[in-house]
Formats: C-alpha cells, sequence, structure tokens
C-alpha cells in the first residue's frame, strides 16, 4: 500500500474535527455539522440500499431528487445569504426558515452545498462506498477549510483509510510550516496592505478606474490564496487530502487557461458535475465534431453559471458567466486555427503567447473584476 | 487485443487528435503537458478510444484518471473484461 505522511483516518480527523470546530468557531458550528452530515446520510443511506434491491433503475432518479432538494434549499439560502451581505435584510431580526438560514450560514453552507452534491453524485452514480455521518462530517465541514475552502472531492477523502498511516517527518513538518506561514504573508501582510492603503477597512471595494481593479484583483488573489495556502499546510500536516486553489494564474496565457489556475478546487468540481457529463451527453449524440465543439458553448454556460449564481445569486454574475463561456469558446477557435498551422508556426506563437498571452488574460480578467467589483463585497 | 496493440491504439488517436505525429504517451504524461488538450479535446479523446476499442468509460471514472498511465491501465482492463 502506498505510504504517506499523516497520522488519522476519516472517523478519526473527524472526531477530531468536531473537536477543532467547537474551539474555534463554537458549539453552533460543531452541532450544525454534525447535523448537516446526519442528514445528508440519511438521504444517501436510502439511496445506497435502493442501489442493491430490486429497484436499483430507481436509485438515479432518488439521487437526482436529493440534488432538486439540496439545490432548492442552496437557492433560497443563497437569497437570503446575499441579502444580509449586501445589508437587505437584518440578520438579529429573522425567524423560522430565515434563522435556519442563519445557523447553516455559520459552516459556510456554499462549500458545503458543492461538497454535498460530488457526494451524492460518487455515492449514486459512481462507486464511492457511504461513510458513517461521523466520519462524513469531517468531509462536509473540515475546520482548515470551512471558512472558504478547497473543495476537496469524496473520493480523494475516503481514500484516507486505504493509505497506510506514517507519523509525519521533520521536513514534511517543515515544508506545511512553511506553507502555512506563506499563507500568512499573504493574507495578513500584502492583502490587508492593499485593504487598508486603497480600500479602506470598511471593505467598500469602490473601484474607480483600471488601477482599482487591479488593486482589488490583486488582493483578492492575496487575501483567498493566502487563506488556501494555510488551508493547504493544514491539511497536510494532518495527511488530510486538500487540494491547491492557486496555480500561478499569472501565468495564464488565455482566459480557459486562467480558470483552470484560479481556484482550482472549485473548477475541477465543475468541471466533473458539470461540464464533462453534458459535453459526453453530446458528443456521444452529435457525430459531427465541428458542431460538437459549437455547442460545448452550452455546457460551458452551465458550468460558467452555476459558478456565477453559487457567487452571487444576481443578473450581473449570470452576465458573467454566460460573457466567460463566449470568449472561451472564441479562444478554442483561435486554439484550432493555431493547431492547424505547421509545427514550426505554433512553436513560434507559442513563444510569443508566453508574453502576451498573461497581458491579454489578465487584462480582460482586470475588467471582468472592475465590472464583478459592485457586488464582490464580502463575497 | 492485448495491452500494447491497447497502448497503440491510444496513441495513434492523441496524435490525430493533437496534432503531434511524434508525441510520445508516457505513463506521467498529464493533459497540461500537450499543446491542445483540453477539456473539450479529453472529451473528444476519451470518446474516440471508446470507438476504437468497443469499451465505455463511466463519468466518475474519467473524473478520477491523473495521468495517462492511469488511462492506459483502465482502457486495458475494460479490453480485457470485454475478452473474457
Amino acid at each position: 500500500m502506498q505510504s504517506k505522511n499523516g497520522f488519522v483516518s476519516a472517523y478519526r480527523f473527524a472526531v477530531l474535527n468536531l473537536l477543532a470546530l467547537w474551539l474555534v468557531f463554537g458549539s453552533t458550528v460543531a452541532v450544525t455539522s454534525l447535523g448537516t452530515s446526519f442528514a445528508v446520510w440519511a438521504g444517501l443511506c436510502g439511496i445506497q440500499k435502493t442501489k442493491s434491491s430490486s429497484y436499483s433503475k430507481w436509485a438515479p432518479f432518488f439521487g437526482t431528487l436529493l440534488i432538486v432538494i439540496v439545490l432548492m434549499f442552496f437557492i433560497f439560502y443563497k437569497k437570503h445569504f446575499d441579502a444580509v451581505v449586501l445589508g437587505e435584510i437584518n440578520p438579529s431580526e429573522t425567524s423560522g426558515i430565515g434563522s435556519m438560514f442563519q445557523i447553516v450560514s455559520t459552516i459556510s453552507f456554499s462549500y458545503v452545498t458543492i461538497r454535498i452534491f460530488d457526494l451524492i453524485r460518487g455515492v449514486t452514480w459512481g462507486q464511492e462506498k457511504l461513510i458513517n455521518p461521523v466520519a462524513l462530517s469531517g468531509y462536509l465541514a473540515p475546520f482548515h477549510m470551512l471558512i472558504a475552502g478547497p473543495i476537496s472531492s469524496y473520493h480523494n477523502y475516503v481514500k484516507m483509510d486505504l493509505i497506510k498511516q506514517q507519523s509525519p517527518t521533520v521536513e514534511h513538518i517543515l515544508r506545511c510550516a512553511n506553507t502555512i506561514t506563506t499563507g500568512l504573508l499573504f493574507k495578513v501582510v500584502f492583502a490587508q496592505s492593499i485593504l487598508i492603503f486603497r480600500f479602506g477597512v470598511d471593505n467598500t471595494f469602490e473601484v474607480l478606474n483600471f488601477t482599482d481593479a487591479c488593486l482589488l484583483f490583486l488582493y483578492l488573489y492575496f487575501d483567498f490564496g493566502g487563506y488556501s495556502l494555510v488551508a493547504l499546510g493544514v491539511g497536510r500536516l494532518l495527511g488530510v487530502p486538500t487540494p491547491i486553489n492557486f496555480d500561478k494564474p499569472f501565468l495564464s496565457k488565455s482566459v480557459t487557461e486562467f480558470w483552470g489556475r484560479w481556484h482550482v478546487s472549485l473548477g475541477a468540481f465543475v468541471k466533473n458535475n458539470i461540464y464533462w457529463p453534458i459535453q459526453f451527453w453530446i458528443a456521444r449524440r452529435v457525430k459531427s465534431p465541428k458542431l460538437v465543439e459549437s455547442l460545448s458553448l452550452a455546457s460551458m454556460c452551465a458550468s460558467f453559471s452555476a459558478v456565477a449564481i453559487w457567487h452571487r445569486l444576481t443578473p450581473r454574475f449570470f452576465i458573467w458567466g454566460v460573457a466567460t463561456s463566449v470568449v472561451m469558446l472564441l479562444e478554442k477557435y483561435v486554439q484550432d486555427w493555431i493547431m492547424s498551422r505547421s509545427i514550426p508556426t505554433r512553436e513560434f506563437i507559442s513563444k510569443i503567447g508566453i508574453f502576451f498571452g498573461p497581458v491579454y488574460t489578465l487584462t480582460l480578467i482586470v475588467l471582468t473584476i472592475w465590472y464583478l467589483s459592485f457586488e464582490l463585497a464580502n463575497i | 487485443m492485448n495491452s500494447e496493440s491497447v497502448d497503440l491504439v491510444i496513441t495513434q488517436i492523441a496524435r490525430t487528435l493533437f496534432r503531434q505525429p511524434d508525441l510520445v504517451l508516457t505513463d506521467d504524461l498529464t493533459a497540461k503537458d500537450v499543446q491542445g488538450w483540453d477539456s473539450l479535446n479529453h472529451v473528444n479523446f476519451i470518446i474516440q478510444i471508446e470507438e476504437e476499442l468497443g469499451i465505455r468509460f463511466r463519468n466518475d471514472e474519467v473524473a478520477q484518471l491523473v495521468n495517462v498511465g492511469q488511462l492506459k491501465k483502465l482502457a486495458n482492463e475494460k479490453v480485457q473484461n470485454l475478452s473474457n
């Protein structure tokens, strides 16, 4: 069996996780994460039993039903959450279902929703086994990834129990410490410096020109990237699968490449759960490669629309999602044209793309940040 | 069909699809290492392999593939299952 650094299994991590949630975030967070886990586990138990019974053909239907239920809950939660963030609702004055939404917001329910979808897909349509609800809580609401991800896959989480555990070495601990401190440097020093000196401590993110948009972009990178590095370092120290979230996005030569390097874990979830299922469905039925390529706009639109409304349930974000899909399809046509050239021509274009590609890409990305800046506060 | 034949089929498909006649598919090769191997072409690549070898990959199997070595291993397993 493959060996790696780490000393916890899924269940042991989950118990440690509940304790960490209790100590760091309070009892409400710990109880909410455990309660959410039990609720999801109960639904999936039924689906697993259906799969192994004579009614196994109904399992996809029940899996879809469970997804729809979670999706509806998420949409209403998102509407409530966005209204609170944008100041339209006073959280202290909510009651009933609003209070329930307030409670689940304590476990960053946007991220929990994505993990629930990945879990449902893996158990219903894949071959993943359903772990016990306590161990599951460590996947759905991990303390080191609670606030803003990264989004780990269920498949990798359950593999923890299959890998031989070894005590961490000094070298490994130092590497993890380096990752954590780099993350803190990004978030606490770089991001906060930009925030304080340009946007003020009350997070207004008032973007008046292209330079402001560039600074906001840098702030987002250092803040989110820094937090993600801290999560990565802690996860690796514990031996818990924690994906990287940023893979040198400033080197991207196209918008398409950028979205494979920025918020990598969310991109992987969208690719595996939305883009590829739709695109495989299209490609297996449409024989014309050119038509398949043009129809990929549908799968890209679906993917980026999902990403958009996951961030904010607003028309502005939805327009951004659709526009990004169109840009990516145009880039695909350009790439096809490049690939049809001779190898020396392709190599020449590739060389000049090393400089001009990032200039083009980052200019477009900063412009989209500018467009979204009004709704980026407290995202 | 033996594993060498399966690997050859996969290599030929990749060379045609990514327009690199000299492309060598090592086991640790990933999509990032090959120009033009994006998400859309990955779908095309998988489907062409399915059609040539008469096999079918599940979406979750495709999602778990990390490199060419895993793709070859999975394709070979499916071909062996077909012939048994």
